[in-house]
């Protein structure tokens, strides 16, 4: 029990601080893994009165466009194999999800890994490999373009709709929304690094990388109510077993040897300069053109947008489990297993 | 799509690119280009098929023993 107790100190420590703050403190977890870990371990009711947690826009589903979708869709229709990871196929287009187009025919298969999708891709398959993710899963696209042109393959193309977690981060915190905290993507970090989040200390808003086990938002809660006491805005790492000051130094040179920044559609943030990331163009041909309207939304109701900037929580959309839900999902929040109104839907206890 | 999850190493295949890893049991094929000095033994954070990083074993042990009584007592 001895172990138990230090949670308890833990616990109380936090609620100490904000209680010398004398008000409750609004924290904004960036990744869609960390509020799916606060609102399964009950983090949310056990700090009710203390912390507001904000989610924020680091579920890569959730903030891609409905555009993409239908991009996808329409691909599969010229008779393209379209490969994507499985958290995109719920996600409506215009007219359709992937599982319905799938459902009518579409060749679409799930990929548990694009390298490993590369290995497998028949001769005669013209494939599209569907590139969605942030810095996390970008290594994986660059070993898997190492791998066609290793194979010489001229028969699988990307899609990429990847994106950068810096811009976004920077227009959310600068136009969007006022927090006392962050909670910073561990697995991004992984891949850049502490050194890839120091631009977070301009904002002058105290963060801290995490990992996602419960002990581990408990020990970044703790760093985080202490920085903000002590106006410190230093980027704290939480998450020291994985992520180092430099980062992988291995996968961010796979990502600039094939990637190169580029501007992005974000839902909820609009166009972001440089949010995103395309092939290099000595690579282009290994890449398809994407086109899509950015304003067009099918359902103006949902309320996607307005979550993942923090003006609204799920619960407070007209759609939220009336007729958006993880069966029948209306918007990317509610499809992705990451996405904030999932999380909400999922783990309940919100009002 | 951002899960990623501990395996420990049991195999490196002939070209160092690859690893048979362990997780609760399961044996997987993995990726491990971006891993420098990779050994039998160790412990990576896997993400999409591909390793991402080494785990540090002694922060792991750190937390675990901070914590670990506190996940036998709550589950």
């Amino acid at each position: 029990m001895q172990t138990l107790e230090k949670a308890n100190t833990i616990i109380n420590t936090i609620k100490n601080n904000i209680e010398k703050m004398g008000r409750q403190l609004r924290i904004i977890e960036v990744c869609g893994t960390h509020t799916v870990s606060i609102y399964r371990n009950g983090f949310h009711t056990l700090f009710k009165g203390y912390i507001d947690f904000i989610s924020g826009p680091g579920c890569p589903v959730c903030v891609t466009h409905e555009g993409y979708i239908d991009n996808l869709i329409e691909l599969a229709k010229m008779n393209y194999t379209i490969y994507t990871f499985g958290d995109l196929m719920k996600v409506p287009g215009k007219s359709m999800s992937l599982a319905e187009a799938k459902s009518n025919g579409a060749k679409i298969k799930i990929m548990y890994s694009p390298v490993d999708a590369v290995e497998n891709i028949a001769e005669d398959e013209e494939a599209i490999i569907a590139a969605v993710g942030f810095e996390t899963t970008v290594p994986a696209f660059a070993l898997s373009l190492e791998k066609v042109l290793e194979k010489d393959l001229k028969n699988v193309k990307f899609a990429c709709e990847l994106k950068t977690i810096d811009q976004p981060l920077k227009v959310l915190l600068k136009d969007h929304i006022k927090v006392d905290g962050l909670i910073l993507p561990g697995h991004v970090a992984t891949i850049l690094g502490v050194d890839g989040f120091k631009f977070v200390e301009e904002f002058e808003i105290p963060s801290v990388i995490s990992g996602f086990e419960k002990y581990d938002i408990l020990l970044s809660l703790l760093s985080l109510t202490q920085s903000i006491l002590d106006n410190d805005f230093t980027v704290k790492n939480e998450y020291k077993r994985v992520v180092k000051k430099e980062g992988n130094t291995v996968a961010k040179r796979y990502i600039e040897r094939f990637f190169e920044r580029t501007d992005a559609y974000f839902r909820g943030l609009g166009l972001i300069e440089g949010g995103g990331l395309r092939l290099k163009s000595e690579y282009s041909s290994f890449s398809v053109q994407l086109k899509y309207d950015y304003e067009s939304f099918s359902n103006s109701a949902c309320r996607c947008a307005d979550v993942l900037t923090g003006k609204l929580k799920p619960f407070e959309c007209p759609l939220f489990e009336k007729v958006c839900t993880p069966q029948t999902p209306k918007g990317a929040c509610m499809v992705s297993q990451e996405g904030s109104c999932n999380a909400y839907f999922r783990f309940g206890k919100w009002k | 799509m951002c899960l990623g999850y501990p395996a420990k190493v049991i195999e490196i295949l002939e070209d160092g690119k690859k690893a048979i890893v362990d997780y609760l049991g399961l044996k997987k094929t993995v990726n491990v280009s971006l891993i420098k000095e990779l050994a039998v033994g160790d412990y990576l954070l896997i993400h999409s098929g591909v390793a991402i990083e080494k785990i540090d074993e002694k922060e792991a042990e750190k937390i675990e023993k901070l914590f670990g009584e506190v996940r036998n007592a709550n589950s």
